[in-house]
């Protein structure tokens, strides 16, 4: 198996160049170990407890069905979840990008001089692992009197509130944007906004006028990475959100699995369910996706 | 002289403020202000209570004014006997770190292989980077239903005899207690490969040397301190099953950042070196590894922030005994039965945070050296 194959790829008779056949079989090897627990999630929704419990994971189906995905999406009330999600996601999102470009854009085109030190803050801020900021946080929350009005829910703080979360997510993620967003406006020639200027454009001219239109590629790219980050978020969306009706999507499979603990189709269609929004986004705008990725790697 | 019209011109070159008028410089302030409250307000400050709540003792439940100040009291808890939890949380993300590793190692392997312009392998790329989509949290009901599963995952169909309960089983794989000559020799082992690395081969000098000595220390303490606490400490199999899990996932995210690095290796170097006879692996060591070496360092702190940040998979599964690692201990301290005691659960949380900070200024000098000087 791929074990087998694996030291003949570096072989030191091999001189320049890998036998392709080699390379091939190694990687196709791989690739299906890869796709087994996937395909096997895809296939278990399709198919009744009973059948699986017969013939195992990966066998002939005796026969397909949908009524997995119909359960799940009831039992696990997903239609709200996912609606749960989105509120939180969306309105997240654009702050999210909003507040990245500003702060990289008056850091990066204008002379400060703490502009490098509120880049490090960010880029920083942004590694802090969530645990140790959760519970300040959350008696925050919980002490901070909220005006009816702006909630989501009935709650007098933003405790156990959508609002709060989104929040959260702008504040911690702002970092990641900030920090690769002003990467790239640095690439971005100066005598772009310094044409402007003479013009007499006011800087926020500058900035959705000039700066924002050129910064397209990375926030097309940003936009997709955060968008399945944030969709896929479990830790704040399950410790700030402590009624079971506002959680999001990604906490519907544990509370499924705990009240279905013996379904296993059950629990693949909801993975399936859930595994849905991001796996198109990320076949739809792959290069976005992966660029994202990678401009946070490189440097800009 | 030609540095007299030069000057103008730089000063230009980026906008001076005191140029700018009235408004635009109020625009400019609420740009960067607003942002950066939000973040301080909800990243830093709460970063820094809790740290002041550590060395306090509060019931999270009363109001903050029946907090008082016991100084290190936490922290002689929790590094004692209080409950036994610390140690082998973090014993678990020592186990976490170096199994990371192991697979970003093999993610550099995997996007070597597919840069070499093979067939298919777009295909290939897809396929070990689609798990990366995934949220962590179904990842790990993925495994649990498909693979772990006692009478019918995958895992027991292909391993003969009676089915493995893979997540239930906090059984360890190997433990300190039983076996301190393995835990002797683990140390040593890592220390010198720690040092040797360190000092001679990757990136900034000293940081995996830093690492290695950290671990020789971390597995030190393994080995010495069940002789204190009476703390068997080792790796369970429970948490052995969740690694695999999430080496399916780290392994695909590591090689796209690797593969966006191969981009930039010029062609022409690696035929050159082709030419003179080197091998592959001489020509990876010598051509394509030194100009991969911001990405050795980008990925070498996000490994390790992700293992130390471990939370998703773990409590998704309902934190099976053998599988605490710092973020469960720090979240569960806080919120589930038991919890409520800010001050040692604080004390947790700036355990992580200190194992945490030392990576996240490497990071940031790393990246923001050039402009400083």
């Amino acid at each position: 198996m791929s074990t087998a194959t694996a030291p003949s790829v570096y072989a030191p008779k091999v001189k320049s160049k890998l036998p392709r056949a080699v390379l091939q079989a190694f990687l196709i090897t791989m690739s299906i170990a890869w796709l087994v627990p996937l395909v096997g999630a895809v296939l278990s929704a399709f198919r009744n407890e009973q059948d699986i419990r017969d013939n195992g994971v990966i066998s002939m189906p005796s026969a397909l069905t949908l009524q997995n995905f119909r359960d799940a999406f009831e039992r696990g009330d997903m239609g709200h979840k996912f609606f749960n999600t989105f509120f939180i996601l969306v309105p997240s999102l654009l702050l999210i990008l909003l507040f990245s470009s500003l702060v990289g854009f008056a850091c990066t085109r204008f002379s400060g001089r703490f502009n490098v030190l509120f880049l490090v803050i960010f880029t920083a801020g942004n590694l802090m692992p969530q645990q140790v900021i959760f519970q300040p946080v959350f008696q925050m929350f919980k002490r901070m009197p909220w005006p009816d009005l702006l909630s989501d829910t009935n709650s007098v703080n933003l405790l156990n509130s959508k609002i709060g979360v989104i929040f959260i997510h702008v504040a911690f993620q702002t970092g990641f944007c900030t920090f690769v967003i002003s990467n790239y406006m640095k690439t971005l020639p100066k005598e772009l906004t310094e044409a402007a200027l003479v013009d007499g454009a006011s800087v926020s001219t500058q900035f959705w006028k000039i700066v924002l239109p050129l910064c397209r590629p990375a926030l097309a790219a940003l936009g997709t990475l955060e968008f399945t980050w944030l969709y896929n978020d479990f830790f704040w969306g399950s410790v700030m959100l402590l009624d079971g009706a506002e959680k999001p999507i990604t906490s519907s499979i544990a509370q499924l699995s705990g009240a279905f603990s013996t379904q296993d189709s059950l629990v693949a269609a909801a993975s399936v369910i859930i595994a849905i929004p991001t796996i198109t986004v990320y076949f739809l705008l792959q290069k976005q996706f992966i660029g994202g990725l990678t401009l946070g790697a490189n440097k800009g | 002289m030609t540095d007299v019209p030069a000057k103008p011109a730089t000063q230009v070159r980026k906008g001076r403020l005191q140029q700018l008028s009235f408004r635009d410089r109020v625009w400019l302030k609420f740009a960067i202000g607003i942002p950066l409250a939000v973040h301080l307000l909800l990243v830093w400050i709460p970063a820094i209570i809790t740290g002041l709540l550590s060395f306090m003792e509060w019931e999270n439940l009363k109001p903050i004014s029946t907090a008082k100040f016991v100084g290190f009291r936490n922290y002689w808890q929790i590094f004692t006997i209080f409950d036994n939890k610390l140690f082998p949380a973090l014993f678990n993300n020592l186990v976490l770190i170096v199994w990371l590793t192991l697979c970003s190692v093999i993610g550099m392997l995997f996007a070597y292989l597919l840069d070499k312009n093979v067939k298919g392998g777009r295909f290939y790329q897809s396929d070990f980077y689609m798990p990366v989509v995934l949220s962590i949290a179904v990842v790990g009901f993925i495994w649990k239903a498909v693979m772990f599963q006692t009478d019918r995952g995958l895992l027991n169909k292909l391993i003969p005899g009676k089915g493995i309960d893979f997540l239930g089983n906090s059984d360890f794989v190997f433990s300190f207690y039983d076996n301190k000559i393995l835990g002797f020799i683990a140390g040593a082992v890592v220390f010198i490969f720690g040092s040797i690395v360190g000092g001679r081969r990757f990136g900034p000098r000293g940081v995996l040397g830093a690492l290695g000595a950290a671990l020789a220390v971390a597995v030190g303490l393994a080995y010495l301190l069940p002789n204190f606490y009476d703390n068997k400490l080792g790796l369970s199999k429970n948490f052995f099953a969740l690694l695999v899990a999430m080496a399916w996932r780290h392994i695909g995210y590591v090689m796209v950042l690797y593969l966006a690095g191969l981009k930039g290796v010029d062609p022409s170097l690696r035929e050159a070196a082709s030419i003179d006879g080197a091998n592959e692996v001489s020509s990876f060591r010598h051509v394509v590894f030194p100009t991969l070496r911001p990405i050795n360092a980008v990925v070498a702190v996000i490994t390790v922030i992700e293992a130390l940040r471990a939370y998703d998979i773990i409590a998704a599964l309902g934190t099976q005994r053998g599988t605490e690692v710092m973020g469960t201990l720090v979240t569960g301290s806080l919120t589930g039965e038991g919890g409520g005691r800010a001050g040692l659960g604080s004390a947790y949380g700036m355990v992580l945070f200190v194992l945490c900070i030392g990576f996240i200024i490497y990071y940031v000098i790393n990246n923001f050296r050039e402009e400083n000087s």
